[in-house]
């Protein structure tokens, strides 16, 4: 499958079963994953104020997703990443400041 | 749905969310959160090592009896045949187990290997330890049989007919 349609088919299938969770638009990207296997990265987007998915709606999204890429051919893995717009995330510390690299 | 013989599992869950909690210095909470997901993610190993060893030993043998079979379990291999098709035909419980444990495997290696420059996510973090606490629900729910399946599927060598 094309990039595209990859992101097409992702798309469709979250807005079904995460549309109710919050979910809003979904990009995808080509990439190996930790083992050096060919996976599709995928990233959720959500509304503000959605919450933390449960466990259930993660797991039917996921199962949903991977059987309609495999239907379509398509056998690399997609890791769903969920981005809440309100997510607390934590980067550099500002206390212990990496050193630089050269 | 009656509990995995295994209080490692549980235990692990409750530690993950004690974790993802932490305050005080932000790499403190990051190292504290990458650990939950990571705890996460082994509550589900330890949940397959115990399908495993019940199904195939008995979970009240000597310890000397069932810890080879506990520890048989590798990660790169249950990730292979959790995601293959035999794991798909014993039935849609294990083809979501698979898929959540393989989405739970990579996010543990992205918090035990990457560099201390990863960004750490709050509401990502409890959403894994989720994710993991619906997995063993998955386990917890499948028949004998089915475990007895799962346990052969894992662990057992193939051979080519």
């Amino acid at each position: 499958m094309t990039e595209q349609e990859i992101r097409q088919v992702a798309n469709e299938v979250l807005r079904e079963t995460l549309g109710p969770h919050g979910f809003e638009s979904a990009d995808v990207r080509p990439a190996p994953d930790f083992d050096g296997e060919p996976s599709l990265h995928v990233t959720a987007h959500f509304r503000p104020k959605a919450g933390v998915t449960s466990g259930d709606a993660s797991t039917r999204a996921l199962s949903a997703l991977r059987k309609r890429l495999l239907d379509k051919g398509e056998e690399r893995f997609p890791y769903i990443r969920y981005d809440y717009p309100d997510d607390e995330v934590l980067g550099d510390d500002p206390s212990e400041p990496m050193p630089d690299r050269h | 749905m009656p509990r995995l013989g295994n209080p490692l599992v549980y235990d692990l869950l409750e530690t993950s969310r004690t974790l993802a909690d932490t305050r005080g210095r932000v790499n403190l909470r990051k190292a504290a959160m990458r650990r939950a997901v990571s705890g996460a993610y082994y509550s589900v190993f330890h949940a397959l090592c115990f399908i495993c060893a019940s199904e195939l030993i008995g979970w009240t043998q000597e310890n000397d009896i069932v810890e080879p079979i506990y520890r048989l379990l590798d990660h790169g291999t249950a990730k292979k045949r959790l995601n293959s098709r035999d794991a798909n035909l014993i039935g849609p419980t294990v083809t979501d187990i698979g898929n959540n444990f393989l989405s739970l495997q990579e996010a543990r290696n992205a918090a035990d290997y990457s560099p201390p420059t990863l960004k750490v996510r709050h509401d990502e973090t409890l959403r894994y330890i989720e994710l993991a606490e619906q997995t063993v629900t998955l386990i917890e729910s499948l028949t004998t049989l089915d475990r007895k399946k799962l346990a052969v599927l894992l662990i057992a060598r193939t051979r080519p007919l």
